[in-house]
């Protein structure tokens, strides 16, 4: 299966997912948007080291996020990520003691999301023009 | 009316071990209040309205809880409903802080207690928080079931809009009702089935007296401390009546003291002893005291009171005695005796001379001389005769008589006057005349009697009558002197009396309380111990790793002395009470001591509720509090809210069979309520739902291997846990290793290798035992991230479920 979504598209998903009385999704949302706003936070870091650092997408999570705040010239934005993506990743990985987060903390996690896809698109486009 | 069964058990004990007189009645009518404790001071029996009925109390119906409903009440919009199946059994509500579990919990207390004590007591800003923000109409409902009833009972409180949080209406059934309605007000107070976080972190630091009512009031012995308190009450009243009498003594005793009279120091040495003579005091009062021979009192009423020698008679006798005497002189020159011989002789010889007739003389032989002019002439004689001797006789007679009466006058000195010395006034004179007066002599003749009585009587009377009005005079003077004390005590009678029958009735009241307090003492221990036993049971489990040992509970005292005896120790070592305790295991103790108190027989409610008891509880605490609720849940319905996953993951990885129910929020209060039935069916549940659900957005499919990685990771956690608490290791143990994988192969390392650093061992591992497992979990890892799948979706989720169940199954 291949997708061209985008880490807006993943992150209205996610916004929906939380907005929605959805009965199908009940009970299940919080760690599903939690996925998708992960997933959408890789795809924009994989989309600013396309134009900036290639081959960085090759080395550990960690170390990409390091790099997010410089890349960008934006080191709140960077800190902002680091926090988040630890946040989600916890939501997706099995942690003894974990319920899923809040509506709350999901709405804050895929803002950040947002404003780092922005950021990253700003950056694409500056560069190529 | 006092319960039956108590009572029985008092009347039982009351023969068994009989009190001191007369107290049995009194203990009896402690516990039928105030009137009857006062009757049996007063005697009345009250056994009449003793017809104790023995045998044991019918035990309440059992209620069990079955639903929640919440509508518009603090975190709750729209209306949610909690199922709980009524019944024995576990339930856990799982929800992160905020998620709205704890809404529940306070819907059910306001349900059932409505805006009680504790809401009043809460800070402003959560008063006004009741309602929800985002949907202002408000309901909140309880299902129940109750033994014995066919129907469900629904009990709601309904707000219309714009009432304030005490506005609600309470429905039993759909229809307004009173709270007494349902008639569990006493069972709430005393077996309270809702036990908040609130309550067990502060349960333990209330005074040692509210500790003590609280469990003290499981016991079933509230009646018989109600009669101890009819009793103490009714003895405090006395003594306060006795104290009253007691307090004013010391003001009468300074005026008795500034008081002369010879009473004072009577009544003064009557009240200084123990017990008071208060018939004397009276007659003190009264004037009419009973004294000694020392009295001056009595002198001087008795001086007051000397005959009084009359003047007339004084003088009538006098001059009988002169006439008596002038008479008698007048006769002087007859001779009443001869002239009585004359008269025999002249009457014989006349009866003579009447037989034999003739007029020889018998007695000299004459001849001629008896005739009948003789007879004649010593008829007349002998009239005459007889004229002269009763003159004479009575003379002498009329002379005796008034000796007699005139010595009759003259009397010896009265005892009055012989003991009349001392008494504040000059006896002297009187007694000089009358010593003169009694002095008279025996062989005195008529005028000279006459002449003493002449010469003696009228100054012994003036002196008398002088005398009587002196000592009348003397005791007016001093009864004046005396009155203001007198009127005091008078006044002070009363209360004295009352005071000295309040002493009685206290000293009976004592001996009754006394018998009362070791009843109750006695019936407490034994009621107490199976529960202390179980509360020690709770904390053998709860402390786990702690080092504080519970000693002996007991509940000791009464009044306010009452206390719960908690002894500490601390590695063997006596400690300081509570002080030596965490939190974690202040809460631990606390829910060890309210559990067994929940679970009564004698309490209807077969529910308990118990919010948040993990709350700074250690890993270790918390499967020991798995196991303490696992054991209630036997024959309770244990509903336990908690915001993390650490109760229930304790009560997977020990087989505890609970239902799960997670309760998740969504923007604008919409609460969600799922039942699980363990993490990894929920992940696989998940991820199937999104891979079934038509028309799925693209972007939602991209969460299925996120979902099915935790369903491994999930897998893995709960069947390295099993595994490592068969092998015997502890709690906090496993709970360290769970703390390592941080990668879904650390996690398949440390459940199928036993090391969670042979991540790069498990896709050989999997090759060779669960070859068809291999995709799934790279499919996984893959995924998670890209959100991309490589094959069927359900395919890769069952394969994901297979592996999960061979997990779990080694």
């Amino acid at each position: 299966m291949t997708t061209t979504t985008d880490a807006h598209a993943l992150v209205s998903a996610a916004r929906d997912l939380i907005r929605d009385d959805d009965a199908t999704t009940a009970g299940l949302w919080p760690r599903a948007a939690a996925l998708l706003a992960r997933q959408g936070l890789e795809l924009a870091m994989a989309r600013l080291w396309e134009v900036t650092a290639p081959g960085l997408e090759r080395t550990s999570t960690r170390c990409q996020l390091l790099c997010v705040g410089d890349m960008l010239n934006d080191r709140e934005l960077g800190g902002r990520t680091m926090l988040t993506w630890r946040s989600l990743s916890s939501a997706c990985h099995h942690r003894v003691y974990e319920l899923p987060p809040t509506a709350s903390e999901l709405t804050i996690a895929l803002e950040t999301v947002w404003d780092l896809a922005e950021a990253v698109e700003r950056l694409r486009g500056k560069i190529r023009a | 009316m006092a319960d039956a069964a108590l009572l029985g058990l008092v009347v039982d004990r009351l023969e068994t071990h009989a009190p001191a007189d007369g107290a049995s009645d009194l203990i009896l009518a402690a516990f039928q209040g105030p009137d009857a404790v006062d009757a049996a001071l007063q005697g009345a029996s009250s056994v009449a309205s003793t017809s104790v009925a023995q045998g044991s109390v019918k035990p309440p119906s059992a209620v069990y809880l079955a639903a929640i409903m919440v509508e518009g009440f603090r975190g709750i919009g729209p209306p949610t409903m909690l199922n709980i199946d009524p019944g024995p059994g576990l339930t856990l509500v799982v929800g992160r802080n905020g998620s709205g579990k704890s809404s529940f919990s306070e819907a059910l207390e306001m349900v059932l207690l409505g805006t009680n004590q504790r809401w009043e007591q809460r800070v402003k800003v959560w008063r006004d928080g009741w309602q929800n923000l985002h949907h202002r109409h408000t309901r909140v409902a309880a299902r129940f079931t109750v033994d014995g009833r066919k129907q469900p009972l629904d009990v709601a409180r309904v707000w219309k809009e714009g009432d304030g949080v005490d506005g609600s209406t309470l429905t039993v059934d759909g229809k307004a009702a009173s709270p007494a309605a349902l008639g569990w007000a006493a069972q709430l107070a005393g077996y309270p089935p809702l036990l908040s976080h609130n309550e067990l972190e502060h349960a333990l630091d209330r005074e040692q007296s509210k500790l003590y009512d609280a469990l003290a009031a499981i016991l079933g012995l509230g009646d018989l401390a109600a009669a101890q308190q009819e009793l103490q009450k009714a003895r405090l009243s006395r003594e306060h009546d006795a104290k009253e009498a007691r307090d004013t003594l010391p003001s009468l005793r300074g005026l008795l003291d500034r008081t002369s009279d010879e009473r004072a120091a009577m009544v003064r040495a009557v009240l200084a002893s123990k017990t008071w003579d208060l018939d004397l005091v009276a007659s003190a009062v009264g004037g009419d005291a009973q004294s000694d021979e020392r009295s001056v009192l009595r002198k001087l009423r008795d001086l007051a009171g000397l005959p009084v020698l009359d003047r007339e008679r004084l003088n009538g006798t006098t001059t009988e005695l002169r006439e008596a005497h002038a008479a008698a002189d007048r006769l002087r020159g007859t001779d009443a005796g001869k002239a009585h011989e004359v008269t025999s002789l002249l009457q014989q010889a006349l009866d003579v001379h009447a037989h034999a007739e003739g007029e020889r003389c018998p007695v000299c032989g004459t001849e001629g001389v008896l005739t009948y002019q003789w007879r004649i002439q010593a008829r007349d004689e002998v009239v005459r005769l007889r004229a002269d001797a009763e003159a004479v006789r009575k003379a002498r007679d009329m002379l005796g008589d008034a000796m007699r009466q005139a010595r009759q006058l003259v009397t010896a000195t009265p005892v009055a006057l012989r003991d009349g010395a001392g008494a504040g006034i000059d006896i002297a004179p009187v007694v000089d005349l009358w010593e003169r007066w009694a002095e008279v002599a025996a062989d005195d003749d008529a005028i000279s009697l006459a002449t003493h009585l002449e010469t003696h009587g009228p100054p012994l009377i003036a002196a008398v009558a002088d005398l009587r009005r002196a000592a009348a005079a003397e005791l007016e003077r001093l009864e004046r002197a005396w009155r203001p004390a007198a009127d005091a005590i008078a006044l002070w009678l009363p209360l004295g009396r009352r005071a000295q029958k309040a002493e009685r009735e206290a000293v009976r009241i004592k001996e009754a309380e006394r018998w009362l307090k070791d009843a109750h003492d006695e019936l407490r221990d034994e009621r107490f111990r199976p529960i202390a036993g179980a509360v020690q049971e709770n904390w053998t489990e709860l402390r786990q790793d702690s080092n504080v040992s519970l000693g002996e509970l007991r509940l000791l005292g009464a009044s306010n002395q009452r206390r719960l005896a908690l002894d500490v120790k601390v590695d063997g070592e006596d400690g300081s009470a509570l002080g030596v305790m965490s939190q974690g295991e202040l809460n631990c103790l606390a829910l060890s001591l309210f559990l067994p108190r929940a679970s009564m027989p004698e309490s209807p409610f077969r529910f308990v509720v118990i919010d948040d008891p993990v709350q700074a509880m250690d890993p270790a605490k918390v499967a020991g509090l798995a196991t303490v609720l696992a054991r209630a849940a036997k024959d309770r319905q244990v509903i336990v809210l908690t915001h993390d996953t650490r109760l229930g993951d304790a009560m997977n990885a020990l087989d505890i069979g609970a239902t799960v129910i997670e309760v998740v929020r969504r923007e604008q209060s919409i609460v969600e309520l799922r039942r699980i039935q363990d993490p990894v069916q929920r992940y696989i549940d998940d991820a199937f739902a999104v891979a079934m659900t038509r028309d799925v957005p693209v972007e939602a499919l991209r969460v299925i291997p996120g979902f099915c990685r935790l369903a491994l990771e999930a897998a893995a956690s709960l069947a390295t846990t099993r595994r490592l608490l068969h092998q015997g290791r502890t709690y906090s143990e496993v709970q360290d290793v769970l703390a390592k994988p941080t990668t879904l192969n650390m996690w398949l390392a440390l459940a199928l290798l036993n090391d969670p650093e042979r991540g790069g061992d498990v896709t050989g591992f999997l090759q060779k035992q669960y070859p068809w497992a291999v995709e799934a979990v790279k499919e996984c890892n893959r995924g998670t991230h890209s959100g991309k799948l490589y094959g069927d979706a359900r395919d890769f989720i069952r394969g994901v479920e297979q592996l999960s169940k061979k997990m779990l199954e080694r």
